[in-house]
């Protein structure tokens, strides 16, 4: 679409959508699937184990992508420009 | 039916109210997390002088004889200012383990001691590989010389970092998942051989992962009976799964109301944003999400006090953790969405609502775990209230009916033709080994 020089309309929004959501969602697995260990934070001072430090990093992934439906027009935006480029509502 | 709390209730939620508003601000709350110290020595001391450490314990040890829909009524207080206060694991937790397991001279040793805020206590259960399942359990317990020797770690104890006092779970005998085997002793937090790594959890709380290192305790540490703790540990978590839900109610309405505060305020294309239909219908579920939360509080901790059996314990519990979870994970991913960026700022109460929501939709138990759990048992007499006990607002007694009910719901299950149809119905059941361990020691 680009290459040919139309100017991007509702698909682009489409791809935001559930681009973001599927980052999102995917990330809340991961907590989920950590269980019990996703509630750990990182351990102050010693050694880092390995293992630890990984599932101190899926609670604040999962949180920090949350900001991926809000950033750069919002999921409620992106939704009102397809309804209003594509549906003509 | 009365879902109203009593006065009593009613002035001790508000005496807590006060305090928070008054010494545990947002700002306050932040200094405490940031000190290193996981909890806070004066605000621990604020809670003893208003009575809350020693709300369930009996009064013979110092406290209110309080029934957990007293400690609902403060759990809720307390989640609404998102409190970091190793409360749960103490009062919750920690002393019901005590109450319900310990003998005379152990409840004389520690329940006094928790009334007055010298003793914070932590439940060191969770093992690496264990997930969700209370019977998982590789920690060794060796009798040697008329007392025990402890050897194995603990992963992720809630509030374990500021625990005087550790509740474990640790196996006398057979393999890792055997529902029998597993001994709950009482070990001083500082006791030789015990070593701690303390940490925050993603929601702010203390942790630890703690080692037990050949410790040596006396025979007298034994909590219950040897080789017998499951039993213990599933009503003690059932009862405490109850009292979290409380505290996710609080968190709930606190998420709730900052929400809808800011859609009245915020404004967009020249209008308040709670003026979008798109946005009232959102709000709208949210406002459903909380009411259910509160209904299946109610339903739980007023059953529970009534007196039920383990079978029937288990199914409430699970129910509520199923209800309470779902909803967490709705009402916190939509508060923070509907906020926009302000939804995800350090600085505002609504990023860090979310946190303790996620958190608490994955402690004891994610929703997932006990629709499992929930799916394997044998349906009881369902779950509502019997006529006339829908009621939330006693007063801090267990009453003569609910101790009657709890002898008749025994006498019922104890009736041989019934065990056997039972055993009967969950054969063939994936649960099948899970559902009979749980027959065996409920």
């Amino acid at each position: 679409m680009v290459r040919s020089g139309q100017p991007p309309g509702a698909e682009v929004s489409l791809l935001k959508i559930k681009g973001t959501a599927i980052q999102q969602q995917l990330s809340e697995l991961m907590l989920q699937a950590a269980g019990p260990h996703g509630q750990r934070g990182m351990p102050q001072g010693g050694e880092i184990d390995a293992h630890d430090s990984l599932m101190a990093a899926l609670a604040p992934r999962y949180f920090n992508l949350r900001k991926l439906t809000i950033a750069g027009g919002t999921d409620e935006v992106q939704r009102n420009i397809i309804a209003k480029m594509r549906l003509g509502l | 039916m009365d879902f109203e709390y009593s006065s009593e209730q009613e002035q001790m939620a508000s005496a807590l109210r006060r305090f928070l508003a008054k010494e545990y601000d947002f700002a306050a709350r932040n200094r405490i997390i940031t000190s290193g110290q996981g909890c806070s020595d004066a605000v621990w001391q604020a809670l003893a002088e208003l009575g809350l450490l020693a709300l369930p314990l009996p009064e013979k040890y110092g406290g209110f004889d309080g029934r957990l829909v007293d400690l609902m009524a403060i759990m809720e207080v307390l989640g609404e200012a998102l409190v970091i206060e190793p409360f749960f694991s103490t009062v919750a937790l920690g002393a019901p383990f005590l109450m319900r397991g310990g003998t005379p001279e152990q409840q004389q040793q520690w329940l006094p001691r928790i009334a007055t805020g010298e003793c914070r206590v932590a439940f060191a259960q969770q093992e690496a590989d264990a997930r969700y399942d209370l019977a998982h359990c590789s920690t060794t317990a060796t009798a040697r010389n008329g007392g025990w020797l402890l050897h194995g770690e603990k992963r992720v104890v809630l509030h374990g970092a500021c625990a005087d006092l550790l509740v474990v779970a640790a196996r006398a005998g057979g393999n890792p998942d055997d529902a029998q085997g597993i001994s709950l002793f009482l070990v001083a937090a500082d006791a030789p051989g015990v070593r701690l790594r303390g940490y925050s959890t993603a929601d702010g709380l203390s942790a630890a992962d703690i080692e037990f290192d050949q410790v040596v305790v006396s025979g007298d540490a034994l909590l219950g009976q040897a080789g017998d703790g499951l039993a213990l540990m599933e009503e003690v978590t059932d009862r405490a799964t109850a009292v979290l839900c409380a505290e996710a109610v609080g968190v709930l309405r606190l998420a709730y109301q900052v929400t809808l505060e800011y859609l009245k305020t915020r404004k967009q294309f020249g209008e308040p944003i709670g003026s979008f239909q798109a946005l009232q219908h959102r709000m709208v579920e949210l406002f459903i999400d909380l009411e259910q939360a509160y209904s299946m509080v109610c339903l739980v901790c007023a059953r529970l006090d009534a007196g039920v059996g383990p079978e029937e314990r288990r199914r409430l519990a699970s129910a509520a953790k199923i209800r309470i979870g779902d909803a967490c994970r709705r009402s916190s991913q939509e508060t923070v969405q509907m906020q926009g960026a302000m939804g995800m700022s350090d600085e505002m109460m609504i990023s860090h609502a979310f946190r303790r929501l996620t958190m608490i939709a994955q402690r004891l138990g994610d929703a997932e775990h006990h629709l499992e759990r929930f799916a394997a048992r044998r349906r009881c007499s369902g779950n509502r209230f019997p006529d006339g006990e829908g009621r939330i607002g006693n007063a801090c007694r267990i009453d003569e009916r609910g101790r009657t009910l709890e002898r008749q719901d025994l006498q019922r299950r104890m009736d041989p033709r019934r065990r056997r149809q039972s055993g009967r119905h969950r054969k063939g059941n994936r649960q099948c080994a899970g559902a009979n361990r749980d027959c065996h020691t409920g």
